[in-house]
């Protein structure tokens, strides 16, 4: 990672993007001693529903808090990867729901294609946690804040009582990274 | 400070550590300069209370570190771009996060991040309908949040008007955003962590529920107080909250509301 690192994580309203954005930037800047800021904007396609949460991670100073050059998009529908992956940078990594995102636009970035939904909603049992399982998959594959970090902060903000459930989904989404990574080099 | 913690210890008084220690070391001083910026712009136009989760911390409720934000309920749309054009101290960097407000059925915003030294504070302008009203009324019966506060060398003063607990025990209580928890069983929702924290603060306590009673009241919104709270404590369980024991007696007291 570079001293700024940019993440858009897009999808609907109700996705729980905003959080999953929140999660992050508390994990870097107060469990990882690093920079961040997370912050949520809306333009015109506020109105349809569509949502985005963006992450800027740092070792050093953020001279600018608005995400430029995306290093990072999580896209969990297909208007959202339309909308977005122009904006990734060269070498980006591009991370979609496998079911909800069949049209990749080609470009030079690198694509994961998860089953992110399909992993809240049957191996954890609650699609509500699809943002937790996102994050543990942006975590493995990017290592933008160390595991330890991600864990931290996710149970900072669980009541007491569900840390068992978030904790799976969180580990779901590391899993399913290290399975695309294995499969990718394999 | 040292001789008011020493004579509390002394007394067997538990001594909590100030409102500001829970915000991140890095982002401390930051916060603060802007909330001393937003008290001297806020004398020049009062037209903005602030809300949201920062409100509890200030008033000490809250006691858990996360990444705050500032949130400011404006009276209206109007005053926000009023606000926008007033001349702020040039020792913050302003860059607004959106290209036009937001607008839904319920809320209007406009997201901006003010920075000083590179560490970014988001402040959030807001207007809701009547309830800056619902706040400003008891905020000027019962007087601004003030500080003095010595840190890195400066002095920093706040003098500003912040909701105060009760009143976002209700206003939370009532968010169409917590309704959208509820009927999803969001066990992360922030509306319903400060509303859990707030009631078993306050459980106990007859002037709170008196209160809360009279004041939704006031505000009209007191079918609709009783019907969502019963709901809440009803679903506790499946939204993460089962191990807040919620007695019959306030249960009943509750659902005796209108009566």
């Amino acid at each position: 990672m570079g001293s700024r690192y940019e993440v858009r994580l897009s999808g609907e309203g109700g996705q729980g993007l905003i959080l999953a954005g929140v999660i992050l930037a508390e994990a870097a800047a107060i469990y990882d001693d690093k920079n961040a800021i997370q912050t949520q904007s809306y333009g015109p396609e506020a109105r349809g529903g569509a949502c985005k949460s963006e992450v800027i991670i740092s070792q050093e100073e953020i001279d600018y808090p608005k995400a430029t050059r995306i290093d990072l998009l999580l896209a969990l529908t297909q208007e959202a990867c339309d909308k977005y992956a122009g904006e990734l940078k060269r070498g980006g990594m591009l991370i979609v729901d496998s079911f909800s995102v069949e049209k990749i636009p080609e470009d030079d970035f690198r694509v994961f294609r998860l089953p992110i939904l399909e992993t809240a909603r049957d191996k954890i049992g609650k699609s509500i946690v699809a943002n937790i399982v996102a994050l543990g998959a942006i975590v493995g594959l990017s290592g933008i804040v160390s595991r330890e970090a991600i864990e931290k902060a996710l149970m900072a903000r669980v009541p007491k009582g569900t840390e068992e459930l978030n904790s799976l989904a969180l580990a779901a989404g590391f899993e399913i990274a290290e399975a695309t990574k294995v499969s990718k080099n394999g | 400070m040292a001789q008011v913690a020493c004579f509390l210890a002394l007394m067997q008084i538990p001594v909590r550590n100030p409102w500001y220690s829970y915000i991140q070391t890095k982002y401390r001083l930051p916060m603060l300069l802007v909330l001393e910026e937003l008290s001297r712009l806020q004398r020049l136009q009062d037209s903005f209370v602030l809300v949201g989760g920062l409100s509890l911390l200030m008033w000490g409720r809250l006691h858990h570190q996360v990444l705050w934000d500032i949130d400011l309920l404006f009276r209206d749309k109007f005053s926000i771009f009023r606000f926008l054009s007033l001349a702020k101290d040039p020792k913050f960097d302003i860059v607004s996060m959106d290209e036009d407000f937001s607008d839904s059925e319920t809320i209007a915003s406009f997201h901006t991040a003010w920075g000083f030294d590179a560490r970014w504070i988001n402040v959030d302008y807001l207007t809701r309908s009547k309830w800056y009203y619902f706040h400003k009324a008891t905020i000027e019966e019962r007087g601004d949040f003030e500080d003095e506060i010595e840190l890195e060398g400066r002095k920093i003063d706040i003098k500003l008007p912040v909701a105060y607990p009760w009143d976002m025990f209700i206003e939370k209580s009532l968010s169409p955003r917590l309704e959208n928890d509820l009927s999803s069983a969001n066990d992360l929702s922030y509306d319903l962590r400060h509303v859990f924290i707030l009631f078993d603060q306050e459980r106990e306590n007859p002037e709170f529920w008196n209160y809360v009673r009279k004041k939704a009241e006031e505000f009209s919104r007191l079918p609709e107080l009783k019907e969502r709270l019963l709901f809440i404590f009803h679903q506790r369980e499946s939204i993460g909250y089962g191990h807040i024991v919620v007695e019959d007696p306030i249960i009943r007291l509750i659902k005796n509301w209108d009566h």
